[in-house]
C-alpha cells in the first residue's frame, strides 16, 4: 500500500489531460470528513481563484471579480480520483482539456486574439 | 555528429545571447571610469552563471519539469508567489531597458529622440514572437548577435598590456569613488547573473526535448557558452579603457560610449557600435519576454510553447504581449534609458538570492534530479556568489542614489 | 546603532563629494566634444550624431560649473553644419584651453 503525501505530491501538482495537454494545476484538494472513519479526499481543484484564497480571501475576492470576465459553468473545475489516470510527475485525467472549464480563459483570449489580429491563424 | 552540431549551436547561440544592454551599459562605464579595474566583477558573475545555466539545463533533462513549475510545486503557490512577483516585475524593467537600447540605437543613427521608435521596434519584437518559431527567434539572433565580436577584434587591434589588464582580475578597490566603483561591480554581476537567463535555458531544454544524452553537451554548452559570452562582456570594458579613459570620456549617457570603437575601426566603429547596440538589445528583448511568459504560464499550469502558434496557445501568447506593451510604455514615459538600464541591473542583484536559493533547493532534492544532485561544490559556489552579490548591492545602491543627488 | 552611525557619514561623504563629481562631469564632456571634433575632422562620424552628441555636451556642460566651455561647443555644431573644417580646428585649440 503506497501512501501519497497530499500537499508535496498533489497540491501544485500539474495536471494534463487525456491527449498529455496541460490543463493547470492542483489549486486546492478537498477532504470528506466523514464520522468514525478517516477523511477521505473528495475532490481536487484547479481554479485560479482557489489557489489565490491560499493567500487571503481578500486576493479571493479579487481573483474572482477578474475571472468573471471570462469564466462560464463549471468553475471551480473539480474532478475525483476516479478520473486520474497517471500519477507521477504531473497528474493525468481522463479529460478534454479544450473542453473543460480552465480554458475558458484560453478560449476568451483566443476570441479577442483571433478576431483581431491576423497572423494568429 | 548531430549531437555536435547542436552544441556548436547552442554554444554559438548563448554567445551572441550574453551581450545585451546591462553588459554594454555597465562594462562601458566600468572601463571609462575605472581602467579594468573591474574585470573580476565579470569573471565573478560568469562563474555563477555558468554553474547556474548547466543546473538550469541538469534540472530540467532529468526531473522533466521547467523550474518555475517545480518551484511551485515544491514551496506552494503562497511560498512561491512572493518571489515570482518579483522577478516578474524586474523582468518588466530589464526589458524596458532592453527596449530602450535598441531606440537609443536608432537615436544614435538617425537623430531621431528614443521615445518616438518605443512602438515600432515593441512592435518588431512582438512581431517576431507573434509569427515565428522557438528555433527561428534563437538561432536568428544568435547568428546576427556574432557582429558583437567586433568588440573582441577591437580589443586586439588597440592592443592592451596584458600584466596591466590581469590586474583587473584581482579585486582592489580605487583611490577614489568607492561608492560608484561599487555600484558598478553589483551591476555588473546583475547584468551576468540575469535570472531570465537561466529560467530561459530551462524552458528551452523543454521545447528542444533535451533527454539524458544531453547531460554532457550541455556541460559544455553550459560552460563555453557562457565563457565565450564573458570574453565579449570583458573586451567591452577593454575598449572603454583603451578608447575612452585616457582621453577623460565618462560614459555618463549611451551617445560617449558609441565613441569607442572609434580609434579600432575609423569610421566604421560608430556603426559597427550602433549595430551591436540594436542587435544585442533586440536578441535579448525576445528572450526576456519569452522568458516572462514562460514563467507566467508554468506558474499557472497553462499550455506554453513558442512553437505553438498564438491561436493554440492564446494565456501564452497574450502574456508575452501584455509585458511588451508595458515595456514599451516605460520607455515612451522618456525615463533616461541608460539611468534605467544601471538601476535594473543593480536591483536584479538584490533579488537574486529570491530567485536562485529556492533553485538551489531544488537541485538537491533528490526527489526531482535522482542521483544528479547538486555536489557540495556547486552549492557553496553559487551560494556564496549570490549572497555576495545582494549584501553588495543592498549597501551599494543607496549610496549611489546618495551620491548622484 | 554604530553601522548607522556610519551609514550617515557615508552619506555625508557623499554630499561633500557633490562638486568633484560635476566637475568630473563636466571635464567628461568636455572631452567628449573635443574627441567628437577630433574624430570628424578625420572623417569618422557622421554628421548627424556628431551635432547630436556636441549638442548633450553643451546642453551638460551648461549645467554645470564650466558653463563658459558650452559656447565654444555650440559653434562647434555649427562648424559641422558649415562643414567648416578650420573652424572647427580653431574652436578644438579654444576649447582646450579652458
Amino acid at each position: 500500500m503506497k501512501n501519497i503525501d497530499l500537499v508535496r505530491d498533489v497540491l501544485d501538482t500539474q495536471v494534463l489531460d487525456r491527449e498529455q495537454r496541460p490543463l493547470g494545476k492542483v489549486d486546492g484538494i478537498a477532504l470528506e470528513l466523514r464520522e468514525g472513519s478517516p477523511p477521505r479526499v473528495a475532490y481536487l481543484e484547479v481554479d485560479g481563484v482557489t489557489a489565490w484564497r491560499r493567500l487571503g480571501e481578500r486576493y479571493a475576492r479579487w481573483a474572482a471579480k477578474l475571472a468573471r470576465h471570462w469564466q462560464r459553468e463549471g468553475h471551480p473545475f473539480r474532478f475525483t480520483w476516479r478520473q486520474v489516470r497517471d500519477f507521477g510527475i504531473d497528474i493525468e485525467i481522463d479529460v478534454d482539456a479544450e473542453r473543460a472549464a480552465p480554458f475558458d480563459l484560453e478560449h476568451w483570449l483566443r476570441e479577442k486574439l483571433i478576431r483581431r489580429i491576423p497572423g494568429g491563424r | 555528429m548531430k549531437k555536435i552540431l547542436g552544441i556548436a549551436l547552442g554554444i554559438v547561440t548563448s554567445i551572441g545571447g550574453f551581450l545585451d544592454v546591462g553588459s554594454i551599459a555597465t562594462s562601458a562605464q566600468a572601463g571609462a571610469a575605472f581602467g579594468y579595474s573591474l574585470l573580476w566583477a565579470v569573471l565573478l558573475g560568469t562563474i555563477c552563471v555558468i554553474f547556474l545555466v548547466e543546473m538550469s539545463g541538469r534540472f530540467s533533462i532529468v526531473s522533466g519539469h521547467t523550474i518555475v513549475d517545480a518551484i511551485r510545486k515544491r514551496f506552494g503557490f503562497a511560498g512561491f508567489i512572493v518571489p515570482f512577483a518579483a522577478s516578474l516585475l524586474v523582468n518588466l524593467l530589464v526589458l524596458a531597458s532592453e527596449l530602450g537600447g535598441i531606440c537609443v540605437a536608432l537615436q544614435l543613427l538617425t537623430g531621431i529622440r528614443f521615445q518616438v521608435w518605443a512602438i515600432p521596434v515593441a512592435l518588431a519584437v512582438w512581431l517576431l514572437l507573434w509569427l515565428g518559431t522557438f528555433d527561428v527567434v534563437e538561432d536568428g539572433t544568435a547568428l546576427l548577435g556574432l557582429v558583437t565580436l567586433c568588440f573582441l577584434v577591437a580589443v586586439f587591434t588597440l592592443g592592451p598590456e596584458p600584466r596591466e589588464l590581469a590586474a583587473g582580475f584581482v579585486p582592489r578597490l580605487p583611490g577614489e569613488e568607492h561608492a560608484h566603483y561599487l555600484f558598478l561591480a553589483v551591476s555588473i554581476i546583475g547584468a551576468t547573473i540575469a535570472p531570465y537567463l537561466f529560467l530561459f535555458y530551462s524552458s528551452g531544454a523543454i521545447e528542444d526535448k533535451w533527454d539524458k544524452s544531453y547531460i554532457t553537451p550541455n556541460r559544455y554548452i553550459a560552460t563555453l557558452g557562457m565563457s565565450f559570452g564573458a570574453i565579449i562582456s570583458m573586451a567591452v570594458i577593454v575598449v572603454a579603457a583603451l578608447a575612452l579613459k585616457p582621453e577623460g570620456i565618462r560614459v555618463e549617457e549611451y551617445e560617449q560610449a558609441a565613441l569607442m570603437l572609434v580609434p579600432a575601426f575609423g569610421r566604421w566603429g560608430f556603426y559597427l557600435f550602433v549595430a551591436s547596440l540594436a542587435i544585442a538589445c533586440f536578441g535579448a528583448a525576445l528572450e526576456l519576454s519569452l522568458a516572462s511568459a514562460y514563467s507566467v504560464s508554468q506558474a499557472f499550469g497553462w499550455n506554453w510553447g513558442e512553437d505553438l502558434e498564438p491561436r493554440s496557445a492564446a494565456r501564452f501568447s497574450s502574456a508575452y504581449t501584455i509585458f511588451i506593451a508595458l515595456a514599451a510604455l516605460i520607455v515612451l514615459s522618456g525615463l533616461n534609458p541608460m539611468k534605467l538600464t544601471l538601476f535594473s541591473m543593480a536591483i536584479t542583484a538584490v533579488i537574486l538570492p529570491l530567485t536562485a536559493l529556492p533553485f538551489l533547493v531544488l537541485m538537491n532534492d533528490a526527489r526531482y534530479m535522482g542521483e544528479h544532485v547538486n555536489s557540495h561544490f556547486s552549492n557553496i559556489v553559487v551560494l556564496l556568489i549570490v549572497l555576495l552579490a545582494a549584501i553588495l548591492a543592498v549597501v551599494a545602491i543607496p549610496l549611489e542614489i546618495i551620491g548622484s543627488k | 546603532m554604530r553601522t548607522l552611525l556610519a551609514l550617515v557619514l557615508v552619506a555625508l561623504a557623499g554630499c561633500g563629494d557633490q562638486h568633484e563629481q560635476e566637475m568630473k562631469s563636466a571635464a567628461s564632456w568636455s572631452s567628449t566634444a573635443l574627441a567628437v571634433a577630433r574624430y570628424w575632422l578625420q572623417g569618422d562620424l557622421p554628421d548627424t550624431y556628431a551635432k547630436r552628441v556636441l549638442q548633450k555636451a553643451s546642453e551638460e556642460l551648461a549645467k554645470g560649473p564650466l558653463p563658459d566651455a558650452s559656447e565654444p561647443v555650440n559653434q562647434m555644431i555649427e562648424a559641422i553644419g558649415k562643414r567648416d573644417q578650420q573652424a572647427m580646428r580653431r574652436l578644438i585649440a579654444e576649447l582646450q584651453a579652458q
